[in-house]
Parts: structure tokens; sequence; C-alpha cells
């Protein structure tokens, strides 16, 4: 009896052991495959989370001195360019850097400009324009509810920012609004939807700048480049946007390369993406002079939008 | 604030849309559009398996959460019906790219509820293999299409018929709590986080427990194997009365323990008795697995591993174990159909219900009845668990297999067939074949073993053989008593006096050692089955004590005792076949 059991106990250890270890290898194994994508997602909100704490939604107004600072000992090519942009540019609004910058960055500017100008014109214009959007997106086969509350959302806010009715908000009221995740998410989200709807619909016009962005067709960047929240916007969102609220952008490209249109010295290139006049629009000719000089100026510099205001 | 309004007015939308125009295949039997919907963050659906598909007139529930921050954030959507597929796990979780956020997903908030479950009808229409969240399903989707075709269909019999809508319900509550335990499974050596994980290796453990128990009867005997079978009964009962008993304490209190854990964690600390206990458990699920062939596709995985585990420890080395393991691996890449299927879920469901009576089984068995064990368990399985065709015998060949490397791939394949297809008529018909087979596989398993393991370890592997063979020929018994039906009952008695007298026979011609002991101990065993059927049926705390004295008297009143039981039990049969029909 003695002596049996000791080699037995050894085996029992043996067993036990290798029989345990093997599981919790697989186990880890099979928890570490979820990790990794888990990973991704924590990072990814860590990143956010960091990127919350330093930058609201949409930020204060700050002078481009600021920006100077910033690259206070970085690239002499950017600094000479925003001294440049110093010469017309007269300060800055950051946005955070979530991936919805651009988005964002347009919401604010956008209406902003509305609180400043009290354009009822141009807000009727709109309206007219997120009327057709709508249909744009019933046409492409969205089911209604998954789009309208986004809609009214943003109406909402355009209503609000003209001045005279009960539910009109005061520029700080707006910056607030901006800043509110439950708001801005949705406005955002709105714009991700006209722009998505107008690149679909537009789809052969779209197709070769989509192809040489991403190399997917047209369906699949929109699932994946424009609808998800977070996806970062490149010329086709912005084109698409701008077309589809007929609301012209002007970016300025503040990044290091050396543009030397003149051989005086650096300048700082821009783009207006200018709407692309609709024959279907009757109130093109009106927009004509607006839809000229760009009243949205942003700042692009790479991977990121914020806000530009002129002097 | 303002958000939680707009969702609710976005919910209300997408319920409204989802029970007027709901999404092919999907209906929601507890919506209903008058409803306020209290509670909107969660909605029960359910999903009809596509016609054509191996998921086809299954029933599945699903069940979605909606998020604070819906439709920013995508629902949260898992199955509650266990179903075997290769994105879909045991939790119900569901790996599909629209139900999570970029980069690692696809969700975008212009998705909705609908297209959700859309989404999920064509995934079980068309898995995706190639990005499995299952390993073993998604590698047979891939390469043995028969093999999961064959699970996937037994898996939505079991669990996703309509119909039996309580019990399929009660299933998922349970399986729900142990995910990832088919997933494991799947992945070799079953580990699973949960329940399943620690009973599988307890499972190990308790083997080992048994292999001390064994040794230490043969050490007394001098020879291992053979000693056992030599034994004399009264020996074997002191031996194993005191066990019992000690067992049967024990497991009073983890009963009285919460139920669903008894089994994982009180067995785990309290050592060698708990172990044990562990052991029937795992011996439990075996049957259960075995019972379920045709029912259950997941069965076989984790019965693999348990199986393998326990058995391992009675190889002698720890070579032999690794073997196993190989062996093991190997089955399952080799993948036929045979006896991969336990679903963990279901042995966990029936530990859970009946851990009492697992549990007495197991210990009642214990200790140096070995046979008994095997035979007894296939009963106190029989007569507990859901389903109601049982494969007594089956559980024994599939040990042969276990351990056996070899030629045990050739007898498995061979016996398969048998397994899969069990007709209620033709059961019996069957049963007998396999017993015999068990016992001619018996002759071939010993020469096998004899040659190579001549020494000390020979003995242990053998003494399962052996075992399983008188197993076979008990359970075989035990089967014809359970078959109830009228028919049946003749024809099963006939066969059951056959077998007592004719299956001794070749046993004979193989072991002549072992023919007086042999028959003994299937009187015996025989007589203790029914008397644990007796006490089980009373009560069971009683019960060892009632084994272990009839055991020790030989009792006369066998004869009557198996007749009524024998009656009772096919009228339990019956009552249960019908309840399932």
């Amino acid at each position: 009896m003695q002596n049996q059991e000791g080699p037995v106990a050894d085996g029992e250890k043996e067993s036990t052991g290798s029989l345990q270890t093997l599981p919790l290898n697989e186990f880890e194994l099979g928890h570490w495959e979820n990790f990794v994508d888990d990973d991704i997602m924590q990072q990814q909100s860590t990143i956010q989370a960091e990127e919350a704490k330093k930058v609201p939604f949409v930020g204060d107004k700050e002078p481009l001195s600021m920006l100077a600072a910033e690259y206070e000992f970085g690239s002499p090519i950017l600094l000479e360019k925003i001294r440049v942009l110093g010469d017309q540019y007269a300060a800055i609004r950051r946005t955070r850097g979530d991936g919805n910058c651009f988005f964002r960055s347009f919401m604010f500017s956008y209406l902003e400009h509305i609180v400043e100008s009290q354009d009822r014109a141009e807000v009727d214009r709109i309206k007219r324009n997120v009327e057709e959007c709508r249909k744009t997106l019933q046409s492409l086969g969205y089911v209604d509810f998954t789009f309208e509350d986004f809609f009214a959302l943003f109406l909402e806010q355009l209503e609000s920012v003209l001045q005279g009715s009960e539910t009109s908000i005061s520029h700080d009221e707006l910056i607030l609004r901006s800043r509110d995740q439950s708001v801005s998410d949705y406005v955002v989200m709105f714009f991700r939807f006209v722009t998505s709807g107008e690149i679909r619909k537009r789809a052969e016009f779209f197709e070769p700048f989509v192809l040489g962005l991403t190399n997917t067709s047209v369906e699949q960047f929109c699932k994946s480049s424009v609808e998800p929240m977070g996806e970062e916007s490149d010329h086709v969102h912005i084109t698409a946007l701008s077309d589809a609220l007929g609301v012209p952008i002007r970016v300025v490209y503040l990044d290091r390369s050396t543009c030397d249109s003149s051989n005086s010295g650096v300048s700082v290139n821009h783009h207006d993406f200018t709407p692309t006049i609709s024959v279907t629009n009757p109130d093109a000719k009106s927009c004509d002079t607006k839809a000229l000089k760009p009243f949205i100026t942003l700042l692009y510099r790479p991977g990121h939008y914020d806000i530009l205001y002129p002097k | 604030m303002a958000q939680a309004a707009r969702l609710n007015l976005r919910m209300q939308k997408e319920l409204k849309l989802l029970l007027t125009d709901p999404p092919p295949g999907a209906s929601f039997p507890f919506l209903s559009p008058d409803s306020d919907l209290p509670s909107l963050s969660s909605i029960d659906a359910q999903i009809e398996g596509a016609e054509g598909t191996v998921y086809a007139k299954g029933i599945f529930k699903i069940k979605i959460q909606i998020p604070d921050r819906y439709p920013f954030q995508p629902p949260i959507v898992t199955f509650a019906t266990p179903i075997y597929h290769p994105n879909i796990d045991t939790g119900g979780r569901i790996c599909l790219d629209i139900l999570n956020l970029p980069p690692k997903g696809a969700w975008q908030p212009s998705l909705n509820i609908s297209t959700v479950l859309t989404s999920i009808g064509l995934l079980l229409s068309e898995p995706n293999p190639d990005d499995g969240l299952m390993c073993e399903a998604s590698r047979e989707y891939k390469y043995n299409r028969q093999a999961f075709d064959h699970k996937a269909r037994a898996m939505t019999e079991k669990y996703a018929k309509a119909g039996d809508g309580g019990s399929s319900s009660s299933q998922c509550i349970q399986t729900m709590p142990n995910p990832s335990m088919v997933e494991v499974q799947g992945v070799d050596m079953g580990s699973k986080q949960d329940t399943t994980g620690s009973a599988s290796s307890d499972g190990k453990q308790s083997g080992i427990s048994h292999k001390l128990s064994f040794k230490s009867l043969s050490s007394t005997k001098g020879k291992e194997g053979d000693s056992k079978e030599n034994e004399m009964p009264g020996h074997r009962i002191s031996s194993s009365e005191l066990e019992n008993q000690m067992e049967i304490k024990g497991k009073r209190k983890e009963e009285n323990s919460a139920l669903n854990e008894c089994n994982l964690n009180c067995v785990r600390p309290h050592g060698i008795r708990r172990k044990l206990s562990l052991d029937t458990s795992g011996q439990f699920k075996k049957n259960e697995d075995d019972n379920k062939e045709n029912v259950d596709p997941n069965c076989c995985q984790s019965l693999y591993h348990s199986q393998n585990n326990f058995i391992s420890p009675f190889g002698t080395s720890e070579q032999q174990v690794s073997n196993n393991h190989e062996q093991l691996r190997q089955h399952q890449d080799d993948k036929s159909t045979r006896y991969t299927r336990s679903t963990g879920s279901k042995p966990c469901q029936i530990t859970h219900k009946k851990p009492l009576r697992s549990f007495d089984s197991c210990q009642i068995s214990d200790g140096s009845k070995k046979k008994l064990l095997e035979t007894t368990k296939p009963f106190s399985s029989k007569s507990y668990s859901l389903t109601a065709d049982d494969v007594s015998p089956i559980p024994l060949p599939v040990r042969h297999g276990e351990v056996q490397p070899s030629e045990d791939f050739s007898d498995r394949t061979g016996n398969t067939p048998a397994h899969t297809k069990i007709d209620k008529h033709t059961l019996l018909g069957k049963k007998l074949s396999l017993g015999f087979k068990g016992s001619s596989q018996k002759q071939d398993n010993n020469k096998e073993n004899v040659v190579p393991v001549n020494q000390l370890p020979l003995s242990k592997p053998h003494s399962p053989f052996r075992k399983s063979g008188l197993g076979c020929k008990l359970s075989l018994r035990t089967l014809s008593q359970l078959q109830g039906s009228k028919e049946d009952h003749r024809q099963s008695e006939n066969f059951f006096t056959n077998a007592s007298e004719s299956l001794p026979v070749p046993q004979d011609s193989r072991y002549d050692w072992e023919q007086q002991p042999n028959q003994d101990e299937s009187m015996k065993t025989e007589r203790e089955i029914i008397q644990e059927h007796g006490a089980e049926e009373t009560e069971g705390p009683p019960l060892s004590e009632t084994i272990i004295v009839l055991d020790s008297e030989d009792s006369e009143e066998e004869g009557q005792v198996s007749s009524r039981q024998r009656l009772s039990l096919a009228r339990k049969r019956i009552g249960k076949t019908i309840a399932k029909a």
C-alpha cells in the first residue's frame, strides 16, 4: 500500500500538472486573441480620453500666436507658414482630434456663422438642401428612422441659432451645445449621413477619388470611412459635404511642404471646396456670390482640422 | 437626458418597424405594438433557421441589448439558444463585424436592429469560418463539412426546436453562464473558463483518485488488473463501503451548498473525496454524452477531454497520458463524427439539476467497484437525463476507443454507425451487437496491451477494457430492462436471459481466470444497480447504506426486485419518451 501510493501521488501531480497547464495555455491563448482587439479598443478609448482632457469637442478661440508657440522648436517651414498665415488670419479654434474634427469644425463654423450673420436666406437655402439630402437617403434605401433623428437635431440647431424665437441660443450656448456630446455627435452624424448620401448618389463621380484613396468600392467606402463615427475625413468627404449642403469650404494647408509658388519664400496654399451647382437647385444662382467666397475656413494639419478665423 | 429621450424615441420607431416589417425569419414574441415597453434597452427576438441550412426549423432566441449611446454604439446581441456555428460561441456571443465599433468592427449609426438581425440571419446561412470564433466548428465547417452539418443539426434539433420552449429556455439560461465551453474545447484540450473547465480538470483528478483506489486494491492482491476481478465481493465491499459513507457525507454538504457550484468549487478544495465526486460527474457527463449522441453535437469534445482525462490516469505512466493527449488531438483532427459531441452545457445542466444523484451513484460505485460505476452510471444518467434515448452500452466502447490508440480507431469507426443511428425499436438489437462488439474488442485490446505492457502498467489499461466489456454486458441488460414498451419488454427479457448466460461464454474463452468473477460481478452489479435505483427512487440519503447491505449479503430477492424495478423503470422510461414526444 505504502509504496504504491508514492508513485501514484507522483502520477497525480504530473498528470494534473500537465492537464491543467495545457488548458490554461489554451485559455490564455483564447484570451489573447480577444485581447488584441480589446487592446486596440482600449488604447483607442484611452487616446480619446486623453484628447478629451486636452481639448473639448470644440475649443476656445485662440490667437494664432498660440499655434506658433506650439511649433517653437519645430520645423522652420511651419513657423514661417504660421507667420504667413498671420497676415490673413487672426485666430484659431481647436477641435478635438477624435476623427470627427472636420465635421465638428464644419458644424461649429457654420452655426457660428449663422449666429453672427443671422442670414435667414442661407438658413432657408440649407434647409432645402437638407430636405434634398433626406430624399437622397430615402432613395438610397436608408430606413427613415435611422437618420431622421439626426436630421431633426441639426434642423433644431439651425433654428435655434437664428435669433428671435423662444429657442434661440446665444453664441456661448452654441459653444456649450457643441461641447455636449449628445448634441455634437448627433450633428456630426447628420453630416456623415449627408456626406454618405451624396457620395453614393454620385457614385460614378466619386468612384475614382474613392479608389485612389482607399482602393475600395464607393459602397464600401461609405460603410467603412464615412458613416462610422470617428472615421477621419478626406477631400472626398469635404467635397461631398460641400456639394450636398451647398456650402463652400476653404481649407488651408499647414504642412512642411515648401509651396514655392513664388520664389520669394513659402506661402500657405489653400483649397476652396466650392459646391458644384446642381441643376436641380433653383436657388443656385442666388447662392452664387456666397459660393464664391467661403465663409468657412478650416486649418488642415496632416491628420487634423481646426477652425480658422480670418482677420 | 435629451439623448435618453431621443434614444427612447428612436427605439420606439425601431420596434414599430421590427413589428410591422420584421427581418426575414425574425419574430418578436415578447413585443407587441401596444405595449409601453418600459425597458427599451432589451429586446428578445427569435430567428428561424433558413430552410435548406443546417439550422432549418430551429428557432433561435436572441437577446438584444441597447446601449445608452445607441445608435452610436452597436447593440449587444447574443444568442440565448445554444447553436453550433463557427461564428457563435457557447456563450452566444456573435462574431459579426457590424456588432462592433470600428476599428475592430463595422458598426455604423446608420444601421439598426433590423439590419443587425438580417445580418445575423445571413450569418446563419453563410458562416464565416475564416473569422471563426469557434476553432473547432470553423475547422469542421471548412474541412469536414459533414461533421459540422451533423453537429449543427443535432444542436438545432436539441435546443432550437419549436415546441419545447420551456425546456429550451431553461437550457439557455443554464448554458449562458458557461460561455466558451465549447469554444475552448474546440481549441484542443478543453479547458473551460468556468464550469466545464473545472469539471474537466477535476475529472482528471478524479480519474487519478480512481487510480489510487485501484492501486491500493490491486496492491493488496499482487496482480493488479486481475486482482480486482478476482477479489472477493466482500473484500471490495468493505473498502468501498468506507469510501462510500465518507463520500456520501461529503456529498450531503455539497448538496446543501449552491447546486451549480457544488461540482466546481466544492470539489477542488476537498481533495480526493471531492475529486471522486467530480469523477462521477465527469463520467456522468460521459454517459450523458453518449446518451445524447444523436441529439447533441458538441458533446463529444468535452467528453473527449474528460474521458481522456479519466482514462489517462489509468494508464500508468505519464507517457501514456501524453499518448492519450496526442491521441486526443488526432481524434479531433480526424474529426470523424463519432463521439464528438458533448455539449459542455449538457453535463453541467445535468449535474446542476441532480448533483446529488450523480454524486451518489458515483460514490457508490467508487472505490473498488469500477465496474459498478460504469454500469450504474448509465443507469442513473438514464433515469435523470433529459433525453429519453439512452445508449448505455455506448459509453463503454467509447472508453475503449479512448484508451486504445490504434485499434480503437477502427473499432470506433465500426461502431459509429450503430451509435449514431439509434432507433427506438432497433435499439435493442444494435445494442446487442454493440455489446458483443465490446467484448470482442476487449479481446483485441487485451492482446495489444499485453504485448507491450506486460509489466506493471499493463494491468491498468487492461482493467478498463475488461470492465468495459463487462459494462457492455451489464449495460445491455440494463438497457433491456429499461426498454419499457411492451413489445420490447419481451424481447428485452429474452435478451436479458440470453445476455447473462451467453455473454460470459465468449469471455470465458478469453479470460479463463476471469470467468467466475465475471459472472459474480455481473450479478452483483446488476443487483446493485437495481438496488441503487430502488434507493434512488425512494430517497437519496439512505441509498448508500442499503446498497452496501445488499451487496454484502447475497440477496435472493434480487430477482424479484429486478423485475419490479424493471417495470418501474420501464414506466419511467415510457413516461419520459412520451413527455419528450
